[in-house]
């Protein structure tokens, strides 16, 4: 039964340049959880991202995403941000000669179908720039363009928390952000959360337990390894995790005969 | 008095027989010149460097005639101009304009030059036989664009159905730019109009071209030429304007000389011709001249548009910025061919060149070439080409955020072209560059 309320990732799988890289993932975030998604490198986690978002390289082979119960495979990257769906990217694009400030005015009218004043939204976008602990002078800098790294990973959540989205999974925002940054950055998170009252949903990818440390409330941790999703699991899977490495759950998932995967949300 | 001979007519509407009644003798006898001129030289071909990419396969001059006057003469009001061209000069007015010179086809159909311009002493003036007029066309006719530069421009010499001639006094700063526009509308058209400029010592003028054609008009020849003269300390903008049909072939060839201290700005913005050649030179012949060089060039379909550029040093302590901005859409191509050439004495130069291109289709094309030729060994010389996609990924990036592929497109193009029309003279001019770069990018 697909659920009114979550991101449901149903058999999905999905090939780059005809290599087949995810092989049947199983995953459903719903509205008002966060989750995390965790794995070992190449096992996939930023094809799913792409995928989510509409990359035109990820050919979808077999599977269904549904948002809201509608599946929105079809559909382009922007019909799919203005039903909701947001994605903090592992590596934000530069792009030069476009204003962050004037490009998130014409993405929150794009996104939402409202006209906005400019000084209105000026103003929302400086108490923005605060929560996330950067200058106001970022919104007239080129888009991304010069940014450090740690501050393009701001800038991903400071459009999040502009554009109001409902879905919004985060690729490795925490990589590059120093110790502050990470707090920083996760605390915004929780708060743009907490403020959405249970109409937003979060999957947070990440090799580290450090930002999930800080991520209140965090409900389930995935792992995913070669293409699917093989486990699923309460927030301390991730200190397992980190403790005893991928390795080590890889034999275990061999040991269990017969194991395949365990969908999370479905108990 | 018929001087040119009846034979060397391509066809009896392209010759420059039909023109030459009432023309003053060394004017009959220089279009006779270029007329030979013409005949002698063959269409350029792509095995010439200069034209490697400039296919005029689909190119006769017997397709051509010379443009036809409109029915009607001189008009004293803008609003008796036909539908049009009256929308054309919209939203200005007149008299927002120290000068407003309108022609239809080869005719001047309005004129209007401020009372104060005209009490100080402004000239601005069609090629006529009427003193001052005259001595000022016979003294500098060609002397910049020498007819033999190409067939093109031979024709031209030979041809010319239209001129303006400005000429500024000595320290007059004229506020308002002067207004040249002109209105192409019949099928198979020629129009050959020459611009001379000539702006004395220490005086400043601002004079905006303006080329535009219905945007179906099946056909057209445009070849024109403008010759400009910054005498010492004189400081000139020159904002040109073109939006023709896609269909004409334009070949446009812009000098300036400029003297001692005196300053020269080309604002150049392209946007129509099925097939385009733009040929800018500025050349620094007193010592302290400065140029700044800008264009900005919108191609779509299957438009091929060729910047040829001479940043030409030959004095000492010149400076010269050039930034060529080109976007390119669907099938179209372009070529940019950039000389910086610093003579042996022009110890101090300061020149600077950049073309950037930015492709939006993965079938469109553009070539840069940047050429330098130093003679001096004190010079800074700076140039800088690139061509880049709006690659696949910038895209994805900006759709994320909710931004239809068009709207995405538009920002990018908007950001890339901004910062050049920031630097154009006329702000209402701008608007009207802007809104058409906006309906190219979301018109397909
Ligand atoms: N164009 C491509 N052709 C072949 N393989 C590709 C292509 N693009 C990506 N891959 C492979 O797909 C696999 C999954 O990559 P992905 O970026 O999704 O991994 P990831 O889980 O996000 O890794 P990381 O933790 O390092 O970010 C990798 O092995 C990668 O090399
Ligand atoms: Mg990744």
């Amino acid at each position: 039964m697909a659920q009114t309320d979550a991101l449901e990732i149903r058999g999905l799988r999905v090939a780059v340049d005809g290599k087949e890289i995810l092989k049947g993932v199983d995953l459903v975030v719903p509205k008002g959880e966060i989750h995390a998604l965790m794995g070992p490198n190449g096992s996939g986690k930023s094809t799913l991202a792409q995928t989510l978002m509409g990359h035109p390289r990820y050919e979808v082979l077999e599977g269904q995403v549904l948002w809201k119960g509608e599946n929105i495979l079809e559909l382009s990257p922007d019909e799919r941000a203005k039903k909701g769906l947001f994605l903090a990217f592992q590596y934000p694009v530069e792009i030069p000669g476009v204003a962050l400030g004037n490009f998130l005015h014409i993405a929150y009218q794009a996104r939402t179908g409202q006209e906005v004043p400019v000084g209105r939204f000026h103003r929302q976008l400086v108490q923005k720039l605060k929560l996330l602990d950067m200058d106001p002078s970022f919104a007239n800098r080129n888009l991304n363009e010069g940014f450090s790294g740690g501050e393009k990973k701001r800038c991903e959540i400071l459009q999040m928390a502009v554009l109001e989205p409902e879905m919004v999974v985060m690729d490795e925002t925490d990589s590059g952000l120093d110790i502050d940054a990470v707090r920083i950055v996760a605390n915004a998170v929780n708060r743009i959360f907490a403020e959405s009252q249970g109409k937003m949903g979060v999957l947070i990818i990440t090799h580290y337990q450090r930002i999930l440390r800080y991520i209140q409330p965090l409900h389930r941790v995935n792992v995913m390894m070669d293409g699917r999703v093989v486990l699923s699991d309460g927030p301390e899977l991730a200190e397992r995790l980190e403790e005893m490495g991928y390795d080590f759950l890889e034999k275990r998932l061999h040991e269990q005969a017969g194991f395949v995967k365990e969908p999370s949300g479905s108990d | 008095m018929s001087t040119v001979d009846q034979k060397l007519t391509i066809n009896d509407r392209l010759s420059p027989q039909v023109l030459k009644d009432g023309e003053p003798a060394w004017l009959t006898e220089l279009r006779q010149q270029a007329w030979e001129t013409f005949l002698r030289l063959p269409l350029p071909s792509t095995k010439e460097e200069d034209w490697r990419r400039f296919d005029l396969r689909g190119f006769r001059w017997e397709d051509y005639h010379l443009a036809t006057p409109p029915p009607y003469t001189v008009v004293s009001s803008v609003q008796q101009l036909p539908d049009p061209i009256q929308s054309q000069l919209r939203p200005a007015d007149a008299d927002q304009w120290a000068g407003l010179m309108v022609f239809h086809g080869p005719r001047r159909v309005f004129s209007y030059l401020s009372e104060a311009a005209r009490a100080k002493g402004v000239l601005m003036d069609e090629l006529t036989t009427d003193q001052p007029t005259d001595i000022v066309w016979q003294s500098h006719l060609h002397a910049l664009i020498r007819p033999d530069t190409s067939k093109f421009v031979a024709a031209h010499a030979a041809l010319m159905n239209a001129g303006v001639v400005v000429v500024i006094p000595p320290k007059l700063v004229l506020e308002k730019p002067l207004h040249l526009f002109f209105w192409l509308d019949e099928p198979g058209a020629a129009l050959f109009d020459h611009i001379l400029v000539i702006a004395r010592r220490d005086s400043q003028v601002t004079v905006v071209l303006h080329y535009a054609s219905p945007e179906n008009l099946p056909s057209g020849l445009h070849s024109s030429g403008l010759e400009l003269y910054a005498e010492p300390g004189a400081a000139v903008n020159i904002l040109c304007l073109e939006e023709w049909s896609k269909s004409l072939y334009d070949f446009q060839f812009l000098r300036g000389r400029l003297d001692q201290d005196a300053y020269l700005k080309w604002s150049l913005a392209n946007f129509g011709a099925r097939m385009k050649r733009l040929d800018v030179h500025s050349q620094l012949a007193g010592r302290g001249a400065s140029t700044d060089m800008l264009s900005l060039t919108i191609a779509d379909q299957n438009q091929h548009i060729e910047h040829h550029t001479l940043q030409e040093h030959v004095k000492e302590n010149c400076k010269s910025d050039l930034l060529f901005k080109v976007v390119l859409l669907d099938r179209s191509s372009s070529v940019y061919r950039g000389m910086i050439r610093v003579h042996p004495k022009a110890q101090g130069t300061d020149a600077y060149q950049a073309n950037r291109n930015l492709l939006l289709s993965s079938n469109a094309r553009a070539d840069s070439m940047p050429l330098l030729e130093i003679q001096a060994n004190e010079v800074r010389c700076t140039h800088g080409a690139t061509i880049s996609r709006l690659d696949e990924l910038q895209l994805f990036y900006l759709m994320s955020r909710g931004l239809p592929k068009r709207l995405a497109e538009k920002i990018v193009v908007d950001g890339f072209l901004q910062p050049v029309l920031d630097r154009f003279p006329v702000p209402i001019v701008s608007d009207k560059i802007r809104r058409l770069w906006e309906n190219k990018i979301s018109g397909r």
